[in-house]
């Protein structure tokens, strides 16, 4: 749970790129598909199965605890998804990791430590969709804080950039 | 020679009792997961449509699958 002051608000939230979801979640339709695939070779050669009961009730049985299965996986990779975000107030910048389900990093960094904001679009796909990273350097002897596969880096470069010129001019 | 006619036989008899496990198996699973989600979603903040989306099609797309594995079983002994 982030919690914030009473004169706090969110300027803007960064997520990774939708991109990076479809793909995981594409891995799991693929592997949804692998009974169906399995079932139409299995009718396409001449054998046949008996397995004491109603053949096409157990296939559909078995694909549906299969199914299942895919589903959830592909809750826990958006569930991942979501829940690794860098939010930005108007008075520091909040980086949560969420690594699998059971392992959660928050960082918490004063927007009037921020030295530096870099961002970095390399690759043949990440300049067609347009994702990156973003490097944000801190004064002293603090870590660096960055987020990667990110959608529209540098356009979040420039709100972060200009979250920085209001903080200071207060 | 006619070989398409030929068909091999695998007597392979599966008890419906392991489907029936499966089933309680699948069920405790979902409910383990749809647990960890609520926490998840609830206390580290997902907020407004996109909780309410993803929970309603969590737990409809779950009991439409598990509703249909008990039909399926069900199915299986029949015959």
């Amino acid at each position: 749970m982030i919690t914030f002051d009473k004169d706090e608000h969110i300027v803007f939230e960064v997520r990774k790129h939708w991109f990076l979801i479809a793909s995981e979640l594409s891995i799991v339709a693929i592997f949804a598909m692998v009974p169906l695939l399995v079932f139409a070779i299995l009718s396409a050669i001449p054998v046949e199965f008996d397995l004491g009961g109603n053949i096409f009730g157990g296939f559909v049985a078995f694909y549906a605890i299969w199914l299942l299965v895919c589903w959830v996986a592909g809750f826990i990779f958006w569930t991942n998804y979501f829940l690794d975000v860098w939010v930005i107030t108007n008075k520091k910048l909040v980086d949560v990791e969420q690594r699998g389900l059971f392992k959660r990093q928050i960082s918490v960094l004063e927007l009037d430590k921020i030295q530096d904001v870099t961002s970095d679009v390399s690759g043949f796909v990440a300049t067609f969709m347009d994702f990156g990273k973003i490097h944000v350097q801190t004064a002293g002897a603090q870590r660096e804080f960055y987020i990667s596969d990110i959608e529209n880096p540098n356009e979040v470069r420039q709100k972060l950039h200009s979250a920085l010129i209001r903080n200071r001019a207060l | 020679m006619d070989i398409l006619a030929e068909k091999t036989l695998f007597n392979f008899p599966i008890p419906s009792e392991i489907f029936w496990i499966m089933l309680a198996a699948g069920i405790i699973f979902f409910f383990t997961f749809a647990w960890i989600f609520h926490h998840h979603w609830n206390y580290y903040g997902i907020e407004g449509n996109s909780k309410v989306f993803a929970k309603s099609l969590f737990w409809i797309g779950s009991i439409f699958l598990i509703f249909t594995m008990a039909l399926a079983i069900t199915a299986f002994e029949t015959l």
